[in-house]
């Protein structure tokens, strides 16, 4: 077990799943994760969206100093989930891979968190997603690495919801943090 | 096919099939062809045949259950036993259903209502007209008599479902009745074709009594979020697979963490 806050510890390999409905919520979420990394000596990668990232990049600018800024990294989720295209988990895990790569390299901790979003258009994206979030829970406990899977609850059916619970050890909302009794 | 397991229990008994049918007051040709399985006994029948061999009279009919299923749906019949046993407990409870698979919603359902009638408690199915119809016909297949006639109720959500149902569902059956309630919960504006706040707002009445309710959703209907704000109002959470203690409901027996930034502050 480690250390996710001063009050809980989670699994080694602790993969999050996380439906917010609020931004603002979602925010400061992402910013007690990161404080909660820094102040573990991990490095933080973040896949965000591009209209979120300069409100995130400013709040990490006025709480933390140049040095510790260095440890936080951030990649453009449209890019990195093809939101104008084809959502491909191969081509994302392999993505994936290649960005935490260095870091496992220099032997350094790090912790991911990631707002996943698709091309509402596409077709089956729903089963896509299930078999991402399945295949990425096991990347992710191979790595043994702490990774928090945001998604806009407004956006996802209670199928989908469902079959993510039973790929994800924990679940987080804007109000609560559980085990999920389907993992 | 031939019930080997019946005759298995029968012999681990000690019992021949003439004492099986004096038992069950039937003929014996009759206790003969349910073991070879050519016919289905009814649901008397099976309980007192069931009750003579200790087991559960739902597995008579299990085939009937299982032939309603899809052969392509992932259908696990172990945890189907579990969320069966989970029916079977007589305590007041309310479970969140989030239904992926209909053929699946139907076999629970069809589940609940045998063991309801099991307990000799009456039932009541609030659901939408053409559901109900292909209910009555899933369960013609697997009680083809009038067994059930007068125990079940089944309520067209479509109507102006309301308060009334309640009174006369308190007022026809005594305190120690339990009471076995089904609903399809319908996203609509329309508060009348939900049944759970309904049963929120008669709190008081409903307190002392034993009603087992299970509301059910279409998962591919309801949103994540929907899903979030009824794991906190219901206590068990049932999806088509499993049974599980309600991540999200306060209870002193759950931990439940505040979020993130209120851990961090």
């Amino acid at each position: 077990m480690i250390e996710l806050t001063k009050q809980m510890s989670v699994s080694n390999a602790a993969h999050i799943l996380y439906f917010f409905d609020n931004t603002d919520t979602y925010l400061e979420n992402l910013m007690a994760y990161i404080k909660a990394g820094i102040e573990r000596n991990n490095h933080i990668v973040i896949i965000e969206n591009p209209t979120i990232l300069p409100d995130l990049q400013q709040r990490v600018k006025n709480y933390f100093s140049k040095e510790k800024q260095n440890c936080i990294h951030y990649v453009n989720n449209y890019s990195f989930y093809q939101c104008y295209g084809d959502f491909q988990t191969r081509k994302i895990l392999e993505h994936f891979n290649h960005i935490l790569e260095p870091y496992f390299h220099k032997n350094l901790n790090v912790r991911t968190w990631a707002h996943v979003e698709w091309n509402d258009q596409q077709h089956g994206i729903s089963t896509k997603l299930e078999k991402h979030e399945k295949i990425a829970d096991f990347s992710v406990n191979k790595m043994g690495l702490m990774s928090v899977c945001a998604y806009a609850s407004s956006k996802v059916s209670a199928s989908l919801q469902t079959a993510m619970m039973k790929s994800h050890e924990y679940l987080m909302t804007d109000k609560e943090f559980v085990r999920s009794p389907l993992y | 096919m031939k019930r080997e397991w019946l005759v298995k229990l029968r012999n681990e008994k000690n019992l021949t099939q003439k004492d099986i049918s004096t038992i069950a007051f039937i003929d014996r040709s009759y206790y003969t062809q349910i073991e070879n399985g050519k016919r289905n006994p009814s649901i008397t029948v099976a309980k007192t045949i069931a009750t003579a061999l200790e087991f559960d009279p739902l597995l008579f009919f299990q085939d009937q259950i299982d032939d309603i299923h899809n052969p392509q749906s992932s259908i696990n019949s172990t945890n189907h036993i579990k969320i069966t046993d989970f029916f079977r407990t007589e305590q007041h409870k309310q479970i969140l259903y989030i239904n992926t698979r209909f053929d699946d919603y139907l076999t629970h359902l069809i589940r609940f209502i045998l063991i309801g009638y099991d307990k000799g408690s009456p039932c009541f199915i609030f659901d939408i007209a053409n559901h109900l119809s292909e209910m009555k016909k899933k369960l013609k297949m697997v009680l083809p008599g009038d067994d059930l006639k007068g125990y079940i109720h089944f309520i067209n959500h479509e109507w102006n479902t309301d308060k009334h149902i309640f009174d006369s569902i308190l007022h026809e059956h005594n305190d120690e009745t339990p009471i076995y309630i089904w609903s399809r919960e319908l996203q609509s504006s329309n508060k009348n074709t939900s049944i759970l706040p309904m049963m929120q707002s008669m709190s008081k009445e409903l307190k002392n009594r034993n009603i087992i309710f299970v509301g059910s959703y279409n998962a591919s209907v309801l949103s994540a979020g929907s899903q979030i704000q009824l794991m906190r109002t219901y206590p068990i959470l049932m999806t088509d697979d499993e049974i599980v203690v309600s991540p999200l409901y306060k209870n002193k027996d759950q931990k439940i963490f505040p979020p993130l930034f209120i851990q961090e502050e």
